[in-house]
């Protein structure tokens, strides 16, 4: 019999997201219907606009999902090219992601129109020959011929799954400059110069103890549960005055984070001590590469609005934009590996050495 | 609570006592040190936790700390 604790755990269904007309709506549950034997064994998991509950910031849910989609299905029509939702949000940021190699994208022509110079026209179409379903004699014909090609896309993908945490964590101990993954950027989500000479600029992330789990060992004595800690959703406000990033005694609590030692932190009302907790980060709505294991320090923040300033030592991952004049900050991520924090070795200028 | 700190003083009295011995072995590499045990020493942050976390757990505090001559202070605000 099988050790049910041995067994290697199943791949991660490949996660499916739809870019489509409303018009389409009908025309997509269809195809969505015949890719459930995908969903039944696991294969995929799909998301579309429909799923978003009622009071969610749906323009922020549907920028997750296509951020982390693995594969993006643009159904392809006159309403689909005609909606501006569409043409400008969802496909252009799924282009950039398929260019990326972050994500495959497969436009599906539903219903005939003039595609042939979008920027998806050179891309592998489906049903087969780019002739659109409603041109099928038997629409179930051209849905199955879809999901064949799905399929074999998704099994493809399968088998470049995501590392384990584990393999991941291996790999930020490589040398940045043998890894290669592309450079990204975010832009502010909000465009207004007043609000970000009152507030600064704020990105959402969710803070947590380090996402080590895989790394140790199954039979380890500890009976402990997997982790105390929980994950937690904040604004952050990104804060080039600062050296460290800082976590307010509160937030460490709520995420229960282990303490790792402690520091001198110089602030205006003097120098304090800082207790220094293990973390990780996510930037949930950027796409920006998570931080899976950080050192953060612990104090109090004077503004009450913010639970957590973005230090220097994770600005130093990217390229900060701010534009005062026009009311926007962008963040481009450098094409580099993920980061070992702080950087190998030590600078003695620096650090006072 | 009390136990976290009475944990993390003895674990910076056995770094102030040993860091002389260990500045002239593993200047800027990190220590890991539970209690009075010592685990080893990394080259960097990510390999001194991931070792303190996989032979204790990972909802055990241990001490990791960059072994430097001068401690680093920091300006947050």
């Amino acid at each position: 019999m099988p050790d049910a604790n041995n067994a290697p755990s199943p791949p991660r269904p490949i996660e499916v997201f739809y870019a489509y007309s409303h018009k389409d709506g009908s025309l997509r549950d269809e195809l969505e219907t015949h890719l459930s034997i995908l969903k039944r064994r696991g294969v995929i998991s799909s998301w579309h606009d429909r799923r978003i509950s009622g009071g969610t910031a749906w323009d922020d849910e549907i920028s997750d999902h296509l951020n982390k989609a693995d594969l993006i299905l643009l159904l392809v029509s006159a309403d689909f090219i005609a909606s501006d939702y569409c043409w400008n949000r969802e496909m252009t940021r799924a282009m950039e992601r398929h260019q990326l190699r972050e994500a495959r994208v497969i436009p599906i022509i539903l219903r005939d129109c003039d595609w042939d110079f979008a920027p998806f026209s050179k891309l592998q179409a489906l049903p087969r020959d780019g002739r659109p379903v409603k041109a099928w004699t038997s629409q179930d014909e051209a849905f199955k011929d879809i999901a064949l090609g799905i399929r074999r896309v998704a099994e493809e993908l399968g088998q470049k799954a995501p590392k384990p945490w584990g393999e991941r964590l291996f790999a930020a101990a490589v040398p940045q400059s043998k890894q290669s993954v592309p450079a990204r950027k975010y832009l502010s989500p909000i465009r207004n110069q007043r609000d970000l000479l009152l507030f600064g600029p704020r990105l959402k992330i969710v803070f947590g103890p380090p996402i080590l789990r895989p790394l140790v060992p199954p039979n380890s004595d500890s009976s402990e549960p997997s982790s105390r800690g929980r994950f937690l959703e904040t604004d952050a406000l990104v804060d080039s005055g600062a050296g460290r990033t800082v976590l307010t005694p509160h937030a460490v609590r709520m995420a229960a984070l282990t303490k790792i030692g402690d520091t001198t932190l110089t602030t205006l009302g003097g120098d304090i001590k800082a207790g220094i907790y293990a973390a990780s980060l996510r930037f949930p709505r950027s796409g920006l590469k998570a931080i899976e294991l950080i050192q953060v320090c612990c104090c109090e923040i004077p503004n009450p609005l913010f639970h957590c300033l973005l230090g220097r030592d994770v600005l130093s991952r990217w390229v900060f934009t701010y534009d005062g004049g026009v009311g926007t900050w962008n963040i481009k991520e450098k094409g580099s590996g993920p980061w070992v924090e702080p950087p190998e070795g030590f600078d003695p200028d620096l650090w006072g050495g | 609570m009390t136990e976290e700190i009475n944990r993390l003083i003895t674990e910076l009295e056995l770094y102030k006592l040993r860091k002389s011995e260990w500045l002239s072995l593993h200047a800027g590499h990190y220590v890991v040190v539970k209690g009075r045990d010592v685990l080893g020493f990394y080259p960097d942050f990510v390999a001194a936790y991931s070792a303190g976390a996989g032979a204790w757990g990972p909802n055990t505090d241990f001490l990791v700390k960059q072994v430097l001559e001068f401690e680093p202070t920091f300006s947050v605000f």
